[in-house]
C-alpha cells in the first residue's frame, strides 16, 4: 500500500515539476550557459534535471525565440552557449509574476486545510 | 570512445538532416563533460561510458525528445475511422475471395485442391494489399487534413457563431452507405483481379458446367489491373471521407464530386480501349452451343454486344452523373434551407 501511494505521488510530482522546468531554465540564462553547466547550476539549486530532457528543451526554446545560442570553439571542446533573448526576458518576467500569483493562490488553498 | 560515437549516431540518424550535425556536436560535448565529471581526472573506463550513456536513456527515447513533429501516420482524430474501414475492407476481401473460390470450386470441382491453394495465397497477398491501401489512403487524409488545423488552431479564436450547426437529420450519412460502397469496391477489385474470366456468361447444360465466356479479354485485361486497384483505392478514400464526416457538408460534397470525376476518367480510359473486350465473344458462345449463327437470338445478342460496348462508357458516365446530381439535389436545398433557418437567431 505504501509503495502504491509513493508511486502516485511520484507520478503527480513529475507532472508538477515538468511545468516548472522552463521557468527554472529561463531564470538562469540571463548570462550565457552551455547545457551541462546549466544542469550543474540547476542541480545545485535543488532542481535536478536530466540532460536528456534539458538539451532538447533548450533547442525547442530557441526555436520558439526565447533563447539565443552561439557556438564557442575557442575552448578545447566546442560548446553551444544559450542565453535569453529579449523576447525570452520579457516572457520570463511575466512568467515570474504569474508564478508568484499562482504560488500565493495555492498557498492560501493549502492553509485552509 | 567507440560506444559514444555509436550512441550519438543512433540518436541523430533518426533526426532531420539539417539538425544532425549540431545535435551531434552538442551531445558529444555533453557526454565528454559528463565523463569528466564522473572520472575527476582518472582515465575513462568502459564502465564509466556505460553509466553515462545509460543515464542519458535509450537513443530512441532521446531522439523522440528532440523531435517536435508528431510521430504517427494516422493520428487519434482518424484512428477510429481507420480501424472501422480496415475491418470492413478485410471482411469484404474475405467474402469476395471466398465467393470466388466457391464459384471456381463449383465449376471445376476436379481442381479443388489447386483452387484451395490459390485461395489461401490470395487471402494472404490481397489481405496485405488491402491493409496497405487503406493505411496509405488514411495517411494521405491525415497529411492533408492535419496541417491546416495545426496552423489555425494556435492563433484562431473561436466564436459562438463558428460552432458548427447541429446537422439536419436528412444530411446525415448513414454508416451503412459508405460500408456498402467499400464492400462493393473491394468485391469488384477481387473479381476483376482473380476471376475476370467469370465476368460474362457462365454456361451450364443439364447441370453440367460447359465453360465460361468472358466479356473481357483476359490477358489484355491484366495490363489494366493497376488501374483497377487505383480505382478501388479512390473508391475507398471517397467512402472513407463520407464515413469520417458522417454528414453532407460542402467539403464532403466536393470530395464526392472530385472522386467521382476521377473514377469516371479512369474507367473511360480503361473501357475505351478496344483491347480489353473479348474479340471472340460471339464465336465462343457459338462453340458452347449457346447460340446458332443466323438465328434470331444470335442476331439479337450480337446487336446488344456490339452496341453495348460502345454505349458502356456512356452508361458509366450517365450513372456517375445521376449519382452526382442526386447528391446535389438532395443536399443543396436542405443546406440552403437550414442556413436561412438560422438567420433570425443572430
Amino acid at each position: 500500500m505504501m509503495t502504491d501511494i509513493q508511486e502516485v505521488v511520484n507520478g503527480l510530482l513529475q507532472e508538477l515539476r515538468r511545468g516548472t522546468i522552463i521557468i527554472g531554465v529561463l531564470s538562469q540564462l540571463s548570462e550565457p550557459q552551455y547545457g551541462y553547466s546549466l544542469v550543474m547550476i540547476l542541480e545545485e539549486k535543488g532542481m535536478a534535471i536530466d540532460p536528456g530532457t534539458l538539451y532538447p528543451l533548450l533547442r525547442r526554446l530557441e526555436k520558439q525565440g526565447l533563447l539565443e545560442s552561439e557556438w564557442d570553439t575557442t575552448e578545447s571542446r566546442p560548446r553551444k552557449y544559450y542565453r535569453r533573448s529579449e523576447l525570452g526576458t520579457e516572457v520570463y518576467r511575466q512568467l515570474c509574476s504569474d508564478w508568484r500569483e499562482m504560488n500565493r493562490s495555492v498557498e492560501s488553498l493549502l492553509d485552509l486545510n | 570512445m567507440d560506444y559514444v560515437q555509436r550512441y550519438i549516431y543512433a540518436v541523430t540518424q533518426k533526426l532531420p538532416e539539417g539538425q544532425r550535425e549540431d545535435i551531434k556536436l552538442e551531445l558529444q560535448g555533453l557526454i565528454e563533460d559528463m565523463l569528466e565529471e564522473r572520472t575527476q581526472g582518472r582515465p575513462v573506463t568502459e564502465g564509466d561510458i556505460e553509466t553515462v550513456l545509460r543515464g542519458l536513456g535509450s537513443p530512441q527515447e532521446l531522439a523522440v525528445k528532440y523531435q517536435v513533429r508528431p510521430r504517427y501516420l494516422i493520428g487519434p482524430a482518424y484512428f477510429d475511422a481507420y480501424i472501422a474501414i480496415l475491418r470492413i475492407v478485410m471482411i469484404s476481401i474475405g467474402i469476395g475471395l471466398t465467393i470466388s473460390f466457391a464459384v471456381q470450386a463449383l465449376i471445376t470441382p476436379a481442381e479443388l485442391l489447386e483452387h484451395f491453394v490459390s485461395y489461401i495465397v490470395s487471402v494472404i497477398t490481397i489481405g496485405v494489399q488491402g491493409f496497405a491501401w487503406v493505411t496509405f489512403s488514411f495517411a494521405i487524409i491525415e497529411y492533408a487534413g492535419v496541417k491546416p488545423k495545426d496552423r489555425g488552431a494556435s492563433e484562431r479564436k473561436w466564436s459562438l457563431a463558428e460552432l458548427p450547426e447541429v446537422p439536419d437529420r436528412r444530411l446525415l450519412i448513414k454508416r451503412s452507405e459508405p460500408i456498402t460502397g467499400i464492400i462493393f469496391a473491394v468485391l469488384f477489385a477481387v473479381l476483376f483481379t482473380f476471376s475476370v474470366e467469370l465476368i460474362g456468361a457462365i454456361i451450364f447444360k443439364d447441370g453440367q458446367f460447359q465453360g465460361t465466356v468472358s466479356v473481357f479479354h483476359t490477358e489484355n485485361f491484366t495490363r489494366y489491373l493497376p488501374l483497377i486497384w487505383g480505382l478501388t483505392a479512390l473508391s475507398i478514400m471517397k467512402e472513407s471521407v463520407k464515413m469520417i464526416f458522417g454528414k453532407w457538408t460542402r467539403g464532403v460534397m466536393l470530395s464526392h464530386m472530385i472522386f467521382n470525376v476521377a473514377l469516371l476518367i479512369l474507367m473511360v480510359i480503361m473501357f475505351k480501349d478496344p483491347a480489353v473486350w473479348n474479340p471472340y465473344f460471339m464465336e465462343q458462345l457459338v462453340q458452347l452451343n449457346v447460340l446458332t449463327p443466323g438465328s434470331e437470338a444470335f442476331e439479337w445478342v450480337e446487336g446488344i454486344w456490339n452496341e453495348g460496348r460502345k454505349w458502356f462508357v456512356y452508361i458509366v458516365g450517365l450513372v456517375t452523373f445521376i449519382d452526382m446530381v442526386t447528391v446535389l439535389v438532395k443536399v443543396y436545398p436542405i443546406r440552403k434551407g437550414s442556413a436561412e433557418h438560422q438567420e433570425p437567431v443572430h
